[in-house]
């Protein structure tokens, strides 16, 4: 209890250290926001009004505050571009993304525990040297390249979906999942190369343990000393993993909005980068990032709370 | 016996792709930038190796001239990572405390913005260009760089050739500079490989996102966000820059995994 007490109070004190982080360093630019957005063209009158609206008038720690509890209560203004509320703009793409992300990570286990198991079966084996590759490939193929070949392959020759052709989960929940499978499968596959690699060698390692030769010695098939003790032993390193991984597929998706044309949270983060809609690149990125802090910790909690031999540092 | 090949193939592939790369300084087989509206959309052959785009430029000589672009970015970024992780690392590790205590808590701070975010928010803050891809991806490598450096130092601290060179009243900060830091050069190698492979994944993703290295200069990851609009007709204009990235990545990645095996073996 006071262990899990403790990651909870980190978990906070990394949020405010992250927000703070962002926070300085969209403020400590020189230059004012509000000439940015306006360009030359703007008028001394123009810039006093926009200041105002911006509230960068005020000083730097009641802005600061202004927009935590912005974070929480919702009230961050309006973005610069869309003149919509910055809350309402993040929160009808974020069904989208949370989608996509879950659907990758159900990918990323449903890839990562067969193929681990398969290689782990008999080590330097033939089956192991080609997930063995297969990893390298994986890990190194960026996922917006994986995205274009299955537009390629699957949208344009072999036609299973129709690319750019996004239907809204308002619309059709059943295509609208169906359009992500793709886009969530060149998520996945390099995180999937990442857990399969752990797994594989935490299992070979506990395939080294006392507890595996008794199993043995009592008859036991390696199919099954394999999936019935050594997979719940290696398991708990690679669940660690799980935070890394849930970091790896929201970053994906960011990217892959783009490849697929899925208006999701990514896709918003990228126009607005482009339109230097800093207000609302400040707010994603401390949104993002505080989402990936606190599944982290999730995780370390859920494993802590499962195996009580795991200290949190 | 598997990694000595591993790195050997690495190495050989990444020999290839940076020679090409210091070639296409002094030659390319066709200009870069010269449209010729005849020669659209080729299919790679003898005379075009990876085909023409829909400009009728040779993809071949863009690839391979944007090869030293995002080579250079990389190198650059993961250079300046690890001088800035080197300086904090070092301090962290060899003074502890409450020095060590903050700079790892930002560390971590910095650590738990997911991927490219972080380079991302920098791009947003500064202006187009070169410097500013820079400037972005390097931020990603100070946070892994100054770990491992300081967990080297923690361990160099407690060795006696340490403990002597304080008796002897040499100063701290010839200590870690003279004494320290060159014991950790070694255990590095492979880190420095790995996030050079890392670096040219990002790059190339920037690129992608239209945030990287600006036109008129070829890159990787643009081609292949341009190539996406004429997929079906000239799938090679997105294929070639692709498996050269791929293929590039490998490469480092096989470097570094066979180094650090080499180190621990």
């Amino acid at each position: 209890m006071k262990a899990i007490l403790k990651r909870i109070g980190i978990t906070v004190l990394t949020l405010l250290l992250v927000s703070l982080l962002a926070f300085t360093a969209f403020h400590i630019l020189p230059g004012d926001p509000a000439s940015l957005i306006l360009g030359t063209e703007g008028t001394p009158e123009q810039l006093e009004a926009l200041r105002e609206e911006l509230g960068v008038n005020r000083p730097l720690w009641q802005q600061y505050f202004s927009w935590i509890s912005g974070l929480f209560t919702g009230q961050l203004g309006n973005s610069i571009r869309y003149h919509t509320p910055i809350t309402a703009l993040i929160a009808d793409r974020l069904p989208i993304t949370f989608t996509l992300s879950v659907l990758a990570i159900i990918l990323v286990l449903i890839i990562s525990f067969p193929l681990a198991l398969l290689a782990a079966r008999k080590e330097n084996g033939i089956i192991d040297k080609v997930v063995s590759a297969g990893n390298i490939l994986g890990m190194s193929t960026p996922d917006f390249f994986t995205g274009i070949v299955f537009i390629w392959l699957f949208g344009l020759v072999l036609k299973w979906f129709t690319p750019g052709k996004y239907i809204g989960y308002q619309e059709n929940i059943g295509e609208f999942v169906q359009y992500l499978i793709f886009p969530a499968l060149a998520i996945a596959i390099p995180a999937s190369a990442m857990v399969t690699h752990f797994l594989r060698s935490s299992l070979i390692q506990e395939l080294q343990a006392d507890y595996v030769r008794t199993a043995y010695s009592r008859g036991a098939s390696k199919g099954w000393v394999l999936t019935r003790h050594a997979l719940k032993n290696a398991m708990l390193p690679a669940v660690t993993m799980l935070g890394i991984i849930v970091g790896s597929v929201f970053s994906g998706s960011i990217i892959i909005e783009k490849v697929f044309t899925i208006p999701g949270v990514g896709q918003l983060l990228i126009s607005s980068i482009t339109s230097r809609d800093l207000p609302l690149v400040q707010t994603l990125v401390v949104y993002i990032a505080g989402i990936v802090v606190i599944a982290n910790s999730l995780v370390d909690i859920v494993i802590q709370i499962i195996d009580p031999r795991i200290r949190i540092k | 016996m598997v990694k000595k090949k591993d790195l050997r193939i690495g190495i050989i592939i990444a020999s290839v792709i940076i020679l090409l790369s210091i070639i296409s300084v002094f030659y390319l087989p066709y200009d870069i930038n010269e449209m010729n509206t005849q020669e659209r959309f080729l299919p790679p052959s003898f005379t075009h190796w990876f085909g023409t785009d829909n400009f009728g430029r040779d993809i071949f000589s863009r690839v391979i001239a944007g090869a030293k672009y995002t080579l250079s970015v990389a190198f650059a970024s993961v250079f300046i990572g690890v001088t800035l992780g080197a300086l904090l690392g070092l301090t962290a590790g060899y003074f502890g405390g409450i020095v060590s205590e903050i700079v790892m808590r930002v560390m971590d701070a910095l650590n738990s913005f997911p991927g490219i975010l972080l380079s991302l928010m920098m791009v947003a803050l500064l202006k187009n260009g070169q410097f500013t891809v820079i400037l972005a991806l390097s931020i990603l490598f100070v946070p892994f760089f100054t770990r491992i450096i300081r967990s080297g130092t923690l361990q160099q601290k407690s060795r006696d050739y340490v403990k002597i060179a304080q008796l002897q009243g040499v100063s701290s900060f010839r200590i870690i500079l003279v004494h320290i830091f060159p014991n950790l050069i070694p255990s590095l190698f492979s880190a420095v490989v790995i996030g050079f492979s890392n670096a040219i994944l990002s790059e190339a993703s920037l690129s992608y996102l239209g945030l990287g290295i600006q036109p008129p200069l070829p890159s990787w990851g643009r081609m292949l966000s341009e190539s996406q609009t004429f997929l079906l007709n000239a799938p090679w204009c997105a294929l070639a820059p692709g498996i050269v990235i791929v293929l590039t990545i490998v490469s480092f990645q096989l470097i570094g995994g066979g180094l650090s095996h080499e180190a621990s073996a």
